[in-house]
């Protein structure tokens, strides 16, 4: 499993694509997304036969072939940015990003700068996403990312900001009064960018990151989340959602006697390599009962371990059930995103 | 006077799920089964069709689906054009391999029906019969190029056409001076996502999904599990080991997800009975059923993009299908792209009428031909009479 779809939603509202003045009539009405295309599909014009010419004269050929749209993630950030009514923005979705048609070595960094610095036309500005690239589009584990610490002082109202792809990924330091959801989703994910994650200093209420697999790129284990688990960070984390995990039975198990489960009402680990350890250490803990959703779909758990996790919490999510891969023999458990 | 009843003689599989299906669709319809050739028996001696020849009938043709002995013969009637265009060849006595899952030489096969079709059409068009397709229709939908080629001029959206590669040193260079990054990698005159390569390049990293395998001998097979290859050498293999094939590149435009699985359209046109389109999901760029790609009610799809566009996805399909003129039914392939809003015409499929557990207004494309070849047969002899009088 991989991510196939765009979003259509984002932060409460439908998304709709702004490719040209007009297309957004209300900003506070809905998610604006920009977002670059491959090679829109044309209709070839050569050829043609002699008579085929003629009557092209005569008669255009309608609908007209789409027009090369090579316009930049930043040229259309620039164009929204002059749109009329652009102020009551609250939300921007942000999707592939190319230029002249390629996305090899090609990062948002003019994006974020060019919107950074008209912070003051966006002042309604919650809600960011950069990344909402399908695997139809790119790999995930290609997606050149950049540098988001300018982010956090430009924008003192965001409250939601999220991420697709690691690859030079950084958040720096996080110093928000409002940030409340921090969202990293990543086929690899290294530990220096969990450790930015874990310093934040924002009230964050629903803490996401996609660990990957070890090899694109993650090298985290369950020591790093020591603070975290510890009950040390993030007093009003209400959502943890560590997905896509290698090692979801460490952290289960690590949960299953981690002060931190008694504060949070949602457990994510879901997209992971759980396992019958992880589901039973979790079980024995006897402290999943207060959690108002545990949801573990793509495990590797038993159905019967399934069953028992499913009378030990009052809402459970065990969608999309593996089988390991033993080709070899041995039983091998994969992440969902491995790209 | 009453009509002589119609006629309906197919050439193509003398079994399998096509045949039923289609026999099923006639008892329904007509009550009563339809005669059957198969492409053995034609190729072995086309006068058996001539025999068959009655006052009203209708010619229909099908694939040889996987009966090793239709295949056979297709491959040998093929033979000499796929020697005659530079194709490999697949050496008499193999073919069992072929149902099996063995990629075989598309083209030749392909070659060999198009023959095989341009006699029996010769014989229907002695005997005034109406046909299904027509040569030059199947010829043109085989060959992938071809296709796109045509579909363009005729001012329909399609992915961009690569020049003809020989290996994949080519291919790499044709792709960077078209300037893409992600193609797709097909047998030209391939079916079925047989030989098909989702390929992406990222700088010096690559990645090739495909259905694709090469065997320790360099034997190509048709597998049903989809592999993700990221060494750059093995994909190098693959590719050269399919360009003898014949092969067909183009851009690999971004399909639209639905419920987060990639999804295209097969639309089934019916010439005068109706559209039988199906939403067609996978996890990976391939959306084949054998491939493990699902089905899905195209009402998903039309929710997702609005009335519109796919009215405008059904304008591009009947402009298409004006493409094949001589055909009575088309299979087109149809991507939506990631927009929502624009999509591209992949592929015509000249059999590409058989889509299981597929009804609209409780009809099958199946039932629906047939009830249309009845129509048509009807109308045909009012019009010959007519012209008698």
């Amino acid at each position: 499993m991989t991510i196939s779809s765009n979003l259509e939603e984002f932060a409460g509202k439908r998304i709709v694509d702004f490719r040209k003045s007009g297309d957004v009539a209300d900003f506070s009405a809905v998610t604006p997304r920009l977002r670059c295309g491959y090679d829109a599909p044309t209709p070839r014009e050569q050829g043609l036969s002699l008579r085929e010419k003629l009557a092209r004269i005569f008669t255009p050929p309608s609908p007209p072939p789409p027009e090369d749209d090579d316009r930049n993630l930043r040229d259309l950030l620039a164009a929204m940015l002059d749109e009329p009514g652009v102020r009551s923005t609250q939300a921007i979705v942000f999707g592939m990003w190319m230029d002249n048609g390629e996305s090899y070595e090609v990062t948002p960094a003019s994006t974020i700068e060019l919107l950074v610095l008209n912070k003051d036309r966006l002042p309604d500005l919650t809600a960011l996403f950069f990344g909402d690239i399908t695997v139809e589009e790119n790999e995930m584990s290609w997606i050149e990312q950049s540098d988001y610490s300018a982010i956090w002082g430009a924008f003192p109202r965001l409250g939601h900001f999220g991420v697709r792809g690691s690859n030079n990924l950084s958040l720096g330091a996080i110093n928000h009064p409002t940030l409340h959801t921090l969202v990293v989703e990543s086929g690899g994910l290294p530990a220096s960018i969990v450790r930015e994650a874990l310093a934040a200093n924002a009230p964050i209420r629903h803490l996401e990151l996609w660990l990957g697999d070890e090899g694109y790129g993650a090298d985290t284990s369950v020591d790093d989340f020591k603070d975290l688990l510890s009950g040390a960070l993030f007093p009003n984390l209400h959502t943890l959602a560590l997905r896509n995990s290698e090692y979801s039975d460490d952290l289960a198990t690590a949960l299953a006697t981690a002060p931190i489960l008694d504060r949070i009402k949602m457990l994510d680990l879901s997209m992971g390599t759980l396992t019958d350890r992880g589901a039973q250490a979790l079980i024995g803990s006897g402290r999943i009962g207060q959690l108002e959703k545990l949801d573990i779909s793509h495990h590797y758990v038993s159905k019967a371990v399934v069953e028992e996790l499913r009378h030990s919490t009052p809402r459970l999510v065990a969608a999309d059930p593996q089988q390991p891969d033993d080709w070899d023999g041995e039983p091998h458990y994969y992440v969902a995103v491995s790209e | 006077m009453a009509l002589p009843r119609p006629e309906i003689i197919t050439i193509g599989a003398p079994s399998g799920p096509r045949h039923q299906s289609f026999t099923l669709a006639c008892v329904e319809e007509l009550g009563y089964r339809p005669r059957s050739i198969s492409w053995a028996a034609f190729l072995d001696d086309p006068a058996v069709l001539d025999e068959e020849m009655r006052p009203n009938s209708y010619l229909r043709f099908d694939t040889p689906d996987q009966d090793v002995a239709d295949i056979s013969a297709l491959y040998r009637a093929g033979e000499d054009a796929a020697v005659a265009a530079g194709i490999e060849t697949v050496p008499a006595g193999s073919e069992a391999r072929l149902a099996q899952g063995a990629i075989g030489s598309p083209a030749q096969l392909a070659f060999g029906l198009i023959a095989a079709i341009t006699a029996a059409t010769a014989i229907a068009r002695y005997h005034d019969a109406l046909t299904s397709t027509t040569p030059e229709d199947v010829a043109l939908a085989f060959d992938k190029t071809a296709t796109l080629e045509r579909l363009g001029k005729a001012g329909i959206a399609t992915p961009r056409c690569l020049p003809p590669v020989a290996g994949f040193d080519s291919l790499v260079t044709a792709m960077e001076v078209a300037g893409l990054t992600r193609v797709f990698v097909k047998l030209r005159h391939g079916s079925a996502a047989a030989g098909m390569i989702a390929l992406a390049r990222h700088g010096d990293s690559w990645i090739a999904v495909t259905g694709a395998m090469l065997d320790e001998s360099g034997g190509l097979h048709a597998t049903r599990r989809v592999a993700r290859l990221t060494d750059r050498k093995a994909i190098a293999r693959l590719v050269d080991c399919l360009a003898p094939l014949g092969l067909h590149v183009e851009s690999w435009l971004p399909k639209i997800g639905i419920g987060n699985r990639v999804a295209d359209v097969r639309l089934v046109m019916i010439e005068g009975g109706g559209l039988y389109p199906v939403l067609r999901t996978s996890n990976h760029p391939m959306t084949n059923l054998h491939l493990g790609g699902e089905r899905a009610s195209i009402d998903l799809l039309i929710h997702r993009i609005g009335r519109d566009a796919w009215q405008s996805v059904i304008a591009s399909t009947r402009s298409a299908s004006r493409c094949f003129p001589g055909s009575h039914v088309l299979g087109l392939d149809v991507a939506v792209l990631a927009d929502a809003r624009s999509h591209a015409l992949l592929e015509a499929n000249a059999f590409g009428d058989f889509v299981k557990e597929l009804t609209v207004d409780g009809l099958c494309p199946h039932r629906a031909q047939v009830r249309r070849i009845a129509e048509r047969l009807k109308e045909g002899r009012t019009t010959s009479a007519q012209v008698a009088a």
